[in-house]
């Protein structure tokens, strides 16, 4: 187990395959992940849980990713780090983008495994492999 | 235009536009350097050609000039002559005979010899010869070519003057040393191997008559060197060209036409003219050759560009096709088919967004429909809940409309109708009787038979009920239904007195179903008929009051709900009917 409290990483996408993925790399990275369906879904596990760090589909029902996003950030998650993952190209998610609302860094759609640790790492520093060498 | 084919043809221009320069700038690159290399060669054989002649003849000259000179053939008597004379002959190979002549050109007798094996006329004919050249001899000279006696050998005279011819002396005077030269030297120099490009050399006397040829043509067309553009170049430019010892250049006709490069020139020594020809066709086949092979190339890489473009143009089109039939779908209402494009590009993002917004669309469509239909159930219910107000005022009819409405929905389905009639044939069941609700109830509750007016009053209900129910919009289309459901098929019915057809269907269904359930209910004014009574009663009244084919329908439908157990007769069960809202 990990020696501090363990992370908690919030996965939304309509994507079952992808949430499972992406939640056995994170947990296998020392998080506990929860997960939502979609965007609203996602606002209100946010409300709930208050994870440390989002993965956000783009393309999801109700509330797509960037939205869900600026509505976070509105409501004073202005700080917690957001993930964006897609398979658009990055010209075209800009346009997806609202008053200048960026996600602090992009999983492209399909990935590799070890794109995730690295973002991981990009994100937390080295903290995210201490954890997982202590767990 | 298509976008395919505007993708085709770009990418086909693209691809052809610069092979095509590239094949004419090739094409006229080695074209202008292969002549410029073809005017170089003709130009050094020509005077490679010249200088090796004119080496050989100088050779003759002088070693002939020499023994004019060194010899004291004044002073010897004729035996030492004609030894030295055999002396000069053996000594070179190229003599076939030489002689001696007096200071006036005549020969001397017996100081004549020739080449072993020679033709025995020769010297006599080369004294002839060489006499005709000594007008002007002040030096060593060769003179025109000539033929032996008999017309067979040809040889180039050679005389030299001896210094001292025109001192006086006691012997026979000596003027001339002369020899016949043979032809054989320069024929061989020609009659190598030909050349393997189509060059043609051809050495020629200052008449312009052929001594020999090196190259492909035919002695027909040798016969006519005279008249061969370049050689007639070649004596017009003569004199020039002796002086100034250059080879010239320029382009010429072959014999049949053929253009050629051509170069001349003099030889140094006899004044004899060596020219050569390369035709151009053959200087310029490699150039054909590239052109060839380029124009292969060119169509290889064309077809391999449009097949290229085919491809791309398929890869962009593609995609956008299928957009658009799921554009279409989504206008006939039909959501959330998605396309598979794995393309990381804008056209995956146009493909990934497009499926979005179906998947939205379709979520946006179910929430209206939900709302709908919501909206729709909670009016319905109101308009149910009113119906059974009215029936509830009687207790006789307690469940009434709901009947009335199964049963005719029970009958449209035999009928076959749509969906949608279904759905006002059930609306229109419900309804039928609502415009009681502006009959006042002493008449409608009246125990007794209705008079005439009161009977007049009563019968307004449908005129009521079709004006309650129009202005709601989904409820409209049940109009007709109540208006006319009790209009009878003979026409004797009311408000329209409509007959047979004109009476809208669902009306005269609803009327045969009414008409059912007040057969087998318990009323006022009759106990509640059981199913056979009820059924002979109906089929009395077919072609009557009622459509023969809805009376069908309506028996076939009340046959099958029997079958399945369920209840036919109003008054069967006992029980209240549940006033449920489906469908």
């Amino acid at each position: 187990m990990a020696a501090g409290p363990m992370r908690k990483a919030l996965i939304a996408d309509d994507d079952a395959l992808i949430r499972a993925m992406l939640g056995s790399e994170l947990r296998s990275l020392g998080f506990t992940v929860i997960e939502a369906q979609n965007g609203d879904e996602a606002l209100e596990l946010y409300a709930k849980e208050h994870p440390d760090v989002l993965f956000l589909d783009l393309l999801m029902p109700k509330l797509n990713g960037l939205d869900a996003l600026k509505k976070l950030r509105a409501d004073g998650a202005a700080t917690v780090p957001a993930v964006l993952v897609t398979a658009l190209t990055r010209d075209t998610v800009r346009q997806f983008e609202v008053d200048g609302v960026k996600p602090d860094a992009y999983l492209e759609k399909p990935f590799r495994l070890k794109a995730v640790a690295k973002i991981v790492k990009q994100i937390f520093g080295d903290g995210a492999e201490v954890d997982q060498a202590g767990s | 235009m298509k976008l395919s084919r505007s993708i085709v043809l770009l990418v086909f221009a693209v691809a052809a536009v610069p092979m095509l320069l590239l094949l004419s700038v090739t094409t006229l690159a080695s074209r202008r350097a292969l002549l410029a290399g073809a005017r170089q060669l003709v130009v050094e054989r020509a005077d490679r050609l010249r200088l090796r002649v004119g080496d050989r003849l100088d050779g003759t000259l002088e070693a002939l000039d020499a023994e004019a000179r060194q010899t004291r053939w004044q002073e010897l008597p004729d035996d030492g002559r004609l030894r030295k004379l055999h002396e000069i002959l053996a000594q070179r190979e190229d003599l076939l005979a030489v002689g001696l002549l007096d200071p006036e050109g005549h020969p001397l007798p017996g100081l004549a010899v020739t080449a072993p094996g020679g033709d025995p006329g020769l010297p006599a004919a080369e004294a002839e010869a060489a006499g005709r050249v000594l007008a002007d001899v002040g030096r060593t000279t060769f003179g025109p070519i000539a033929r032996d006696a008999a017309g067979r050998g040809r040889f180039i005279p050679l005389v030299a003057p001896l210094p001292d011819r025109l001192l006086a002396h006691g012997k026979a005077r000596v003027g001339y040393l002369t020899a016949a030269v043979s032809l054989a030297g320069i024929d061989a120099l020609l009659a190598q191997r030909p050349y393997d490009d189509g060059t043609e050399a051809l050495l020629v006397d200052p008449d312009g008559t052929l001594i020999a040829a090196r190259g492909p043509l035919a002695a027909p067309e040798l016969a006519a060197v005279r008249t061969f553009p370049i050689v007639q170049a070649l004596a017009r430019d003569r004199a020039g060209l002796e002086q100034s010892q250059e080879v010239r250049t320029a382009e010429f006709e072959m014999p049949k036409g053929a253009a050629a490069i051509g170069a001349y020139a003099t030889v140094p020594t006899a004044g004899w003219g060596v020219v050569v020809e390369q035709p151009k066709a053959r200087v310029l086949s490699l150039v054909r050759w590239v052109q060839r092979e380029g124009v292969l190339g060119l169509a290889l890489g064309l077809l391999l560009s449009v097949v290229l473009g085919v491809l791309f143009a398929r890869s962009i089109v593609g995609p956008l096709r299928r957009v658009v039939a799921e554009a279409l779908d989504i206008s006939r209402g039909i959501f959330g088919r998605e396309i598979k494009l794995g393309k990381r590009n804008e056209l995956g993002d146009l493909v990934h967004t497009f499926n979005y917004m179906s998947k939205q669309l379709q979520a946006y469509d179910s929430e209206n429909r939900g709302l709908y239909e919501t909206l729709e159930k909670g009016y319905l219910e109101t308009i149910v809940a009113l119906a059974n107000s009215v029936d509830s005022k009687d207790s006789y009819t307690r469940g009434h409309s709901q009947r009335v409405a199964d049963l005719s929905v029970a009958v449209g389905q035999e009928l076959k109708l749509p969906d949608r009639t279904l759905k006002h044939l059930f609306y229109g069941g419900i309804l039928h009787d609502i415009g009681k609700i502006g009959i006042p109830d002493r008449i409608l509750l009246k125990q007794a038979v209705l008079s005439d007016d009161e009977m007049k009053v009563m019968r307004e209900h449908p005129v009521i009920g079709a004006a309650i129910v129009e202005p709601v919009a989904f409820l409209a289309p049940a109009a007709p239904c109540v208006r006319h459901h009790h209009e009878r098929w003979d026409g004797n019915g009311y408000p329209d007195k409509l007959k047979g057809t004109s009476i809208p269907l669902v009306a005269r269904i609803v009327n045969a179903a009414d008409t059912w359930d007040a057969c087998t209910s318990t009323r006022p004014y009759q106990a509640a008929m059981g199913y056979e009574e009820a059924l002979a009663v109906v089929r009395r009244l077919s072609g009557a009051q009622f459509d023969p084919d809805v009376v069908e329908a309506m028996v076939r439908a009340l046959e099958k709900w029997r079958a399945a157990g369920r209840p036919v007769v109003a008054a069967a069960g006992g029980e209240r009917p549940r006033l449920v809202v489906s469908g």
